[in-house]
């Protein structure tokens, strides 16, 4: 473990300095230990439906985000699992679904169009709603207001790496919603 | 997205970057919101009326109580905003102020027994001191709040708790400068309430304000 830990920090740091290999094993090393870590937590906390994959790609995007506020005197493993319980409790909450509705005003180009096409937009719409905040809101920004990752990062002040999972899960959100 | 662009995405981004230190930092602001909420304070109200009484020893132990209570949530805050890191036994330190100030008001009560105190501990006094503090600490909270949610505080309403009671020291401490209170039981229920109100609500709104991703 201390081994682990050794090797992981030396890699880590040297990737906040720009070395991009060294940061490369650093996320590929993370990977490897988190998922089994987090797969048991999901299961002791009885959220087994809870991809283990999402949580662990949250949590590198957030280790990634804060890399530059590690302190260097807290132990790297202790950071990272205090932050891997943080997105494990971010991603419970948000995977409780909004209820569905849309709004009377925004309704009007929808009953202008035929009846199944008001069918589609409605269904699709209501899934949209019942996105979580930050997944609807970066796949509005990139998929339906034609915005590159780049600038869709810069509108919501997260990285790039950030908006893509966002806009990746929102998809594949959508798609399990719309499945008949 | 696979997982292994999301992994190249990420290096790709891993240009050197130059590390924050958390605690430099949260010194720093603190510093910055103090200064400024006293100079807020010297503007906006009028300092003139307590400029008499401003070195006597109860405005002192005013400045003492609130400073103490700043540095003890300060030290808190910090270690909170530092995921993995533990609050250790001086969080405990935290309550010594409040204590003191405990230990101060019954010697007050029990040997001078103060003539006056009941025409000062009046509910429209409590009032004013309430919400004044509340309007001189909201600035440093909001500004503190930006501050933590830029490092990464991992227990939101806890870290939220603990920035609430560092901005209400701040407001109490510019509140301080102004209040014609003269008895030590005055100050430590009013001060007190004060810096406890804007715990409170630092503990309601962290979830939200802090939330990061």
């Amino acid at each position: 473990m201390k081994q682990f830990e050794l090797s992981l920090r030396a890699n880590f740091l040297k990737g906040i300095d720009g070395d991009a290999a060294a940061y490369r094993q650093f996320l590929l090393d993370l990977r490897e230990a988190l998922k089994p870590h987090l797969t048991r937590m999901l299961s002791r906390l009885r959220q087994s439906q809870l991809d283990a994959d999402d949580v662990v790609q949250e949590t590198l995007v957030a280790v990634h985000n804060k890399r530059h506020t590690y302190d260097g005197e807290t132990p790297l493993t202790a950071w990272i699992t205090a932050i891997a319980r943080y997105k494990v409790i971010d991603v419970m909450r948000r995977s409780t679904l909004h209820d569905f509705h849309v709004p009377i005003q925004d309704a009007g180009p929808i009953l202008s169009a035929g009846d199944a096409e008001i069918d589609n937009r409605l269904t699709l719409r209501k899934a949209i709603c019942g996105l979580p905040e930050k997944m609807k809101e970066a796949l509005k920004l990139v998929k339906i207001q034609g915005m590159s990752v780049r600038e869709a990062a810069l509108a919501t002040g997260s990285s790039e790496a950030s908006v893509k999972v966002s806009v990746h899960r929102a998809s594949r959100l959508l798609k399990r919603m719309l499945q008949p | 997205m696979k997982r292994d662009d999301l992994i190249e995405q990420m290096v790709s981004e891993a240009t050197s970057q130059k590390r924050v230190s958390p605690a430099l930092l949260l010194v720093v602001s603190t510093g910055i919101a103090l200064a400024l909420t006293t100079a807020l304070s010297y503007v906006f109200a009028a300092p003139a009326e307590a400029a008499g009484s401003r070195f006597d020893p109860v405005f002192l132990v005013k400045c003492a109580f609130v400073l103490s209570v700043m540095v003890g949530a300060l030290s808190i805050v910090r270690d909170l905003s530092t995921p993995g890191r533990e609050v250790k036994w001086h969080a405990a330190l935290i309550g010594v102020p409040f204590v003191v100030m405990l230990a101060l008001t019954i010697k007050e009560l029990a040997v001078e027994h103060p003539s006056g105190l009941q025409h000062d501990l009046s509910h429209a006094s409590l009032i004013t001191c309430l919400w004044q503090v509340a309007l001189l600490a909201v600035p440093t909270f909001v500004a503190l709040s930006i501050v933590v949610r830029m490092l990464a505080p991992v227990n939101l309403a806890r870290t939220g708790l603990y920035v609430g009671l560092l901005s209400g020291a701040i407001g109490a401490f510019g509140y301080a400068f102004h209040c014609h209170e003269n008895y030590l039981t005055v100050v430590a229920a009013y001060y007190t309430l004060a810096i406890v109100q804007m715990g409170i609500l630092g503990a309601v709104l962290g979830p939200r304000l802090l939330r990061w991703a």
